[in-house]
């Protein structure tokens, strides 16, 4: 039986005495889209952090392919570094380089490819997320949607198998989120990679997940598949994804 | 009353140590990241192009005035005590070697790319831009602190032996033209105060302050807050730190030499 892609083993967070996670146990399979919900300032994009191996978890383990993040040599983490992607929620793009160097710095750092192979990759990866007439542009000469398309064709470069994305949808309009979603599903399908989804759409988790997790009260519940998501019997997780005021 | 003034001092010395011991942690990390692969020799240069020559006229301005101000000042207060000031030329040399160039070009050079180092590195911090290098397997202390280790350390020595000449020089002028020193009586009067030494301690002054700044400017750039007023107290900070940090040093090595005097 194939180990799951990514499993947390009691995972506990804190931020000095304020607790954010408590004892989280879960598993991500492979090629599988997990969309995390939850109410703001509930430890969404802290438990997705953890997950990336960004933060260490004050308690418990994060298992990436059966190993023990956090224990792996400098060049195992490296090694696996450079399968993982992520998204941030304020995109990250190095604003001293243009479009077309965010795309290349992580390819120049990471592989030994020629400047031609670079290019190339580069002209390929900003026509998959077609944002390629911007390549000369700076990110604070474009507009949000597209900073989102860049930050994902930079997440993209290294044609990861883990993909995270924290918030991809936040400060976009409906029609933009919802394109912008497409295009996570549409490369995550060619790809066929593990992704990590944060936001604070439901309807959008509901589009890109194959499972939606709840963070909420230091707590992270699987609510299933969106269908069984929406059938949820906690009131109070039923009154979040409907968008009401909790009982 | 009492116990509340206690308990503050008790809380800022907690936090004072925290700062000191995670200050010493980022110097260890960056001394052992200097001797790992891979080593960005461009970003050195790119660096070392910011800190010399990017500040080389801001800085040999500044000092030629600081020089001007204290060959003028030393002949007015020597003539009011003395009533002979044949030995400025010579006192003048000395303070500039010793204190002069190196003290103000580190102090110029806090202010012009400390300062810019920590609203730099601040706001990669706030941005997620650091998280994005580690997302990539690219160290932080090494991408950041190191080339800028290196191109302070370099540059602030360059410029303080260049300063310390273009200071000398300016000291002559003002000397020759103003008190009536011809430059044989000023080099004369030089030679008897000042050796190669004093430009030998000048240079490695500089090094050292040179060291300071990108250290402690990198360290405040890391713990910013978010937002404009977060990398604003980051900065205001960071130069405060350096700047006091510079005049320690500067009476620590000053002490230190003393004795080979």
């Amino acid at each position: 039986m194939a180990l799951p892609a990514l499993q947390l083993h009691s995972v506990s967070h804190s931020f000095g005495a304020e607790q954010i996670l408590n004892s989280v146990d879960l598993s991500v399979e492979n090629g599988e889209r997990i969309a995390i919900v939850g109410p703001s300032g509930q430890g969404k994009s802290t438990l997705l952090k953890i997950m990336a191996g960004l933060l260490v978890a004050s308690r418990g383990r994060v298992e990436i392919e059966g190993a023990d993040f956090h224990k792996l040599s400098h060049e195992q983490r490296q090694k696996l570094r450079c399968r993982m992607g992520m998204l941030f929620q304020k995109n990250a793009l190095f604003d001293s380089l243009h479009v077309g160097e965010n795309i290349a710095f992580p390819l120049r750092e990471v592989t030994k490819q020629s400047e031609q192979e670079i290019e190339t990759l580069v002209v390929k990866g900003l026509e998959s997320v077609g944002i390629l007439h911007a390549k000369d542009l700076y990110p604070d000469e474009m507009s949000g949607g597209m900073q989102k398309r860049l930050g994902i064709a930079r997440a993209q470069a290294l044609n990861p198998d883990f993909l995270f994305y924290d918030d991809p949808t936040a400060g976009l309009d409906p029609i933009t989120s919802r394109k912008i979603i497409d295009l996570i599903i549409d490369l995550q399908e060619k790809k066929k990679a593990t992704i990590v989804v944060v936001t604070n759409e439901m309807a959008r988790a509901f589009q890109v997940g194959h499972r939606v997790w709840y963070v909420g009260d230091r707590e992270v519940f699987d609510l299933g598949t969106p269908e069984q998501a929406r059938e949820t019997k906690n009131p109070k997780i039923r009154a979040f994804l409907r968008g009401e005021v909790s009982p | 009353m009492m116990v509340a003034a206690l308990e503050k001092l008790g809380g800022g010395l907690t936090v004072g140590s925290k700062a000191v011991s995670e200050f010493i942690v980022l110097v260890a990390e960056t001394m052992s990241e200097m001797l790992r692969p891979p080593f960005r020799w461009r970003d050195w240069l790119r660096q070392l192009h910011f800190v010399a020559n990017q500040s080389l006229p801001i800085v040999l301005f500044c000092v030629c005035f600081a020089a001007m101000v204290t060959i003028l000042e030393s002949s007015f207060h020597m003539k009011m005590v003395i009533q002979n000031d044949s030995m400025v030329p010579g006192f003048a040399s000395m303070l500039i070697l010793r204190e002069l160039a190196a003290v103000v070009t580190a102090l110029l050079l806090t202010s012009r790319v400390g300062a810019g180092m920590t609203a730099e590195v601040g706001t990669m911090k706030i941005t997620e831009q650091i998280e994005a290098l580690q997302m990539l397997g690219i160290r932080p202390v090494q991408f950041l602190v190191v080339p800028r280790l290196i191109a302070c350390v370099l540059g602030a020595t360059i410029l303080t032996l260049l300063a310390s000449l273009v200071c000398l020089w300016a000291a002559q002028l003002v000397s020759e033209f103003y008190l009536g020193f011809t430059p044989a009586l000023f080099l004369t009067a030089m030679r008897r105060f000042v050796s190669f030494q004093d430009l030998l301690f000048a240079g490695i002054k500089g090094a050292c302050f040179g060291a300071v700044i990108p250290l402690v400017s990198c360290y405040f750039g890391f713990r910013c807050q978010s937002g404009a007023e977060g990398v604003g107290a980051a900065t205001t900070r960071s130069v405060v730190t350096s700047s006091v940090a510079i005049i320690v040093i500067d009476f620590v090595l000053s002490f230190l030499f003393s004795f080979t005097y």
